[in-house]
């Protein structure tokens, strides 16, 4: 027969396996002897019923209430990031547009502030001596000694010349030409002092007017190259013979 | 088809949602009753189960596949009821919860079915069930968790090792020991 102190290891071992016979046929030899085990056997085992009698099948429902946790913040990082990711590609775009206006129009304009202020100042001004113009045509061969250049890269395919003689005297035509030199777009202006000659660029098409606005009267001694006029002519070269 | 809780793992990580769906439909029911034994409060109860099962969700990535999916659940749920039991006491002056036993108890829980449990030669009454929750609140959280997932949810020694991370041995001795104290407690009370 067993000992109490085993008895009462083989009383839980017997509960712990679900009450196999083989074990109860091995206590109930020392129960039938023991009353102090077979008290503990009782009150073990009444434990025990009481506790499975509080096992109870639960139906419960929460899985969409999880999920709906789970993708409450699940989706929030996702659309954060969307959302950052779109922000700055709308706040990158806007920078590079913003880029793109100041490096090309912003400038463009400026520089065609730029530009008509410094022609005006260049034949508005008393200024007599002016640096090598370096536009090269047929009747432009011969080096001027004395004019203004641009700093403009304007190409001068299309360049026709026309020649004009006139009474008026260096300083009565070049303020004449300063008048109308923003009706008519007037770019360059040159000398040669030598043979009190006057050269001017201009791509106004309106040609009749500026001859009759400056007074200008046809240099018969030359002759105007017709040949090279066209249709797509954008420059015209006004040269102009003063008076002493 | 019957995804295994690996493929169902494997999915949910993959972002399928609706393949953890099921993990939930499949072991809500349990995770509930071990919870609302340790909390004894539905609403509660409810609540660890929720947590747990995010807890879960989120580090679904974590876990190794060394334990069964269930147990390290299980062990979430016993972990986070327990969390807010001790809470829960501490706002309320150490006072044992126990929920009062309605006349029709079925009211505190969604549904409850009768339990298939081997009870069939004991009628327990509302006073006796009342008594033996008061006296598992007695007890350490060591010898309630061993009780309740042994004794009450009639988990495997296996299964109650793994949940708790300890040997069998340590699981045995702990029944052994909270059986005797559970006992003595009764007595005093007059149970039996």
């Amino acid at each position: 027969m067993i000992r109490c102190k085993k008895c009462k290891k083989l009383i839980n071992e017997y509960l712990n396996q679900n009450k196999p016979d083989e074990i109860k046929q091995i206590l109930d030899i020392h129960l039938d002897n023991c009353m102090s085990c077979k008290e503990y056997y009782y009150s073990v085992l009444s434990v025990n019923t009481m506790l499975k009698g509080l096992k109870k099948e639960y139906s419960i429902n929460i899985k969409n209430a999880v999920l709906e946790k789970i993708s409450e913040e699940q989706p929030k990082s996702i659309i954060n990031k969307k959302i950052y990711i779109r922000y700055a590609a709308a706040i990158a775009c806007m920078a590079i547009a913003i880029g793109v206006y100041i490096f090309t129009q912003g400038f463009n304009k400026v520089n065609m502030k730029e530009g008509l202020a410094a022609q005006t100042q260049e034949i508005t001004g008393d200024q007599k001596e002016y640096l090598t113009f370096g536009i090269t045509t047929n009747n432009d061969s011969e080096s001027a000694d004395r004019s203004f250049s641009s700093s403009n890269t304007i190409n001068y395919d299309n360049l026709i010349v026309y020649n004009y003689v006139t009474d008026k005297n260096y300083d009565e035509i070049i303020k004449d030409i300063d008048i109308v030199s923003d009706e008519f777009l007037i770019i360059e202006v040159y000398t040669q002092a030598e043979n009190n000659e006057i050269s001017f660029i201009s791509c106004n098409s309106n040609m009749q007017k500026l001859v009759q606005e400056l007074n200008l009267k046809e240099d018969i001694k030359s002759k105007n190259d017709e040949s090279i006029v066209s249709d797509s002519v954008e420059y015209i070269k006004f040269v102009i013979i003063y008076s002493d | 088809m019957d995804y295994s809780d690996e493929q169902l793992i494997n999915m949910s990580i993959n972002g399928d949602n609706s393949a953890f769906g099921i993990l939930i439909e499949r072991y809500q029911n349990k995770a509930y009753a071990i919870s609302i034994k340790i909390v004894q409060n539905h609403d509660d109860a409810l609540d660890c189960v929720q947590d747990s099962f995010i807890k879960a969700f989120k580090n679904l990535k974590q876990f190794n596949f060394q334990s069964s999916f269930n147990t390290w659940l299980y062990r979430i749920v016993t972990n986070t009821s327990l969390d807010l039991l001790r809470k829960n006491k501490r706002y309320q002056n150490d006072i044992p919860i126990e929920k009062p036993i309605a006349e029709n108890e079925d009211e505190y829980f969604i549904q409850i079915e009768d339990s298939k449990a081997d009870v069939e030669n004991i009628t327990i009454s509302n006073e006796t069930i009342r008594a033996v929750r008061a006296a598992i609140n007695e007890l350490s959280e060591d010898f309630k968790k061993v009780i309740i997932l042994f004794e009450i949810e009639q988990l495997s020694l296996l299964e109650v090792a793994d949940i708790l991370k300890v040997p069998v041995g340590t699981v045995k001795s702990r029944l052994f020991r909270a059986r005797d104290k559970l006992a003595s407690i009764l007595k005093e009370k007059g149970t039996f």
